[in-house]
């Protein structure tokens, strides 16, 4: 291959790269960020769920369980489909009424 | 074609992390532009430095259609865009000073450090013959900054980036250094293993003329080697299979021969001591055939060999296969040599005219009045007053120092050749 052919190619290989590069950051800047802020549990409980449940009693039930995590998973499939499409928001109100941090 | 699938695969792998990295986006946080044009840049340049290994590891796919002279370059250049990204990767960073090393942590370092190394990479590859380092010394120095260079930029990229956090980006960058992993094993140690088992004894020796020495070669309990006539090995003297004492030298042979020669310009330190070492009865080792420099390669109906000084050794090794195999087509070979004393094979190459269809054209810079031949530089009204009218099936074949070269590759498309018919070779390939 002549070398003005190599340097030609590594040229466009360059230009290509640099326009991938450019087109990357449009691409990811034009999406919201994902949020990855935590969830305070206890409002969001407050809010969605203390008009017809007792958080002292559920966390009673859930911590007395024989099997606590099965439960816990359980719990969260219902979250799931009761109406919520948050599913960090569901994650933490199970980890909140389990007693873990 | 096979030129165009091979680039398209080392694109792709250069960029597959960076398309990854966008369809997987496990970022949080606020997006800033510019923070996302270094974590682009980062990702591109860990492709095309991870890559830069494979390029000059001799692997025979990527050679073929490129040959190793075009390959070496392209490498080369690619070693500046890879660090022309890293600058970019740098100043566009949320904090320079980070990725500079001067706080954070280990995988911040890390990268830091491979900043470091590519920068001495570059700088020492660039300013290697200007300042008149040793070939041996800058190669020593160069595969010991790529040792840094490598593992210290995959461990930055897979720790410090927001982006590898994706198991799919994290694989990615595995797969470059997996990569680079089994193409060091396999050119450090199964290859140099492997030729070690395959020693050559050197069975004549004798000075040519223009400084040239040539050794002749005979496999030693082993078939030798298949070549195409224009190809090139890489010769090692010492028989410790690890060292890096290794030189590309042309086969100056006919490929119908199991015997092989190879013509060594004695010019540097090591070449001038293989000529003193290299006499009947020594053993060496050989690495190879290399190069795409092949009549063998292409459909032509008449040839144009251009040969300066030493590079006449590859053509020699056409012609006599030419010979050899009977080949009618029609050679015009220019020769060009200070005088008639540094002119390679002469008495040799004129008696191939009396077996070839072969026209020699001798040009020196001093010229006898006994002797036939051009005075000056072969320049483009000297080639058109020689050339055959049928230039469209004319491939021409040219082998010397740079700038000859160069002068030819511009005379040859300005006189009409594509860049498909011209084939060069270069002797400062290292």
């Amino acid at each position: 291959m002549l070398h003005s052919d190599v340097r030609k190619t590594a040229g466009l290989l360059g230009a290509v790269f640099a326009a991938a590069a450019i087109a990357f950051v449009f691409a990811v800047a034009e999406r919201p960020a994902v949020d990855a802020s935590p969830v305070d549990a206890a409002p969001t409980f407050e809010r969605d769920c203390a008009r017809c449940h007792a958080a002292d009693e559920l966390r009673a039930t859930l911590r007395g369980a024989p099997d606590r995590t099965e439960l816990a998973l359980e719990w969260l499939e219902r979250l799931r489909s009761h109406g919520s499409s948050d599913e960090r928001a569901d994650l933490a109100l199970v980890k909140w009424l389990a007693g873990e941090p | 074609m096979r030129a165009v699938l091979t680039l398209g695969a080392y694109a792709l792998l250069v960029l597959a992390p960076l398309f990854a990295a966008a369809l997987a986006d496990p970022v949080t946080g606020s997006r800033q532009w510019n923070v996302e044009l270094s974590a682009a840049t980062g990702l591109l340049a860990v492709g095309v430095l991870a890559l830069e290994f494979a390029l000059v590891a001799r692997l025979k796919p990527v050679n073929a259609p490129f040959g190793s002279d075009g390959l070496m370059l392209f490498h080369r250049e690619m070693g500046i865009a890879g660090l022309v990204l890293v600058g970019v990767h740098v100043a566009t960073s949320a904090d320079p000073a980070a990725v500079l090393g001067l706080h954070g942590g280990a995988a911040l370092r890390a990268g830091a450090l491979a900043g470091a190394a590519l920068l001495a990479i570059v700088l020492l590859s660039l300013a290697r013959k200007r300042m008149q380092v040793r070939y041996e010394r800058w190669l020593l120095g160069h595969r010991l900054l790529a040792a840094v260079l490598l593992p210290t930029m995959l461990f930055h990229a897979v720790g410090a980036g927001e982006y590898a956090k994706s198991s799919a980006v994290r694989a990615l960058l595995l797969v470059h250094g997996a990569i680079v992993a089994l193409v060091a094993l396999d050119y450090r140690v199964r290859r140099p293993l492997a030729e070690q088992r395959r020693p050559w004894t050197v069975t004549g020796a004798h000075a040519e003329r223009g400084g040239v020495h040539c050794v002749t070669l005979r496999p030693d309990g082993h078939d030798g080697l298949r070549f195409a006539p224009g190809q090139f090995v890489w010769l090692r003297t010492s028989p410790r299979w690890w060292s890096p004492q290794e030189h590309p030298i042309s086969i100056a042979s006919s490929s119908e021969r199991q015997e092989i020669e190879l013509a060594i310009a004695a010019r540097g330190d090591w070449s001038k001591r293989c000529a003193q070492e290299l006499q009947p009865g020594a053993r060496v080792w050989l690495d190879g055939p290399y190069g795409a420099f092949s009549p063998d390669r292409v459909p032509a109906e008449r040839f144009l060999f251009i040969g300066g000084g030493s590079g006449i050794a590859p053509l020699r090794s056409m012609l006599l296969s030419m010979k050899d195999r009977g080949d009618a087509r029609p050679i015009v070979l220019v020769h060009a040599a200070r005088d008639r004393e540094h002119e390679t094979f002469r008495d040799e190459l004129r008696a191939l005219t009396e077996k070839l269809d072969l026209q020699i054209v001798s040009v020196h810079e001093e010229c006898d009045r006994a002797d036939s031949c051009e005075i000056g530089r072969v320049t483009r009204e000297l080639l058109e007053r020689h050339l055959h009218e049928k230039i469209a099936r004319t491939h021409a074949f040219v082998c010397g120092p740079p700038p000859l070269l160069s002068q030819m590759e511009r005379t040859l498309l300005s006189l009409g050749f594509r860049s498909d018919q011209v084939h060069t070779e270069r002797f400062d390939m290292v």
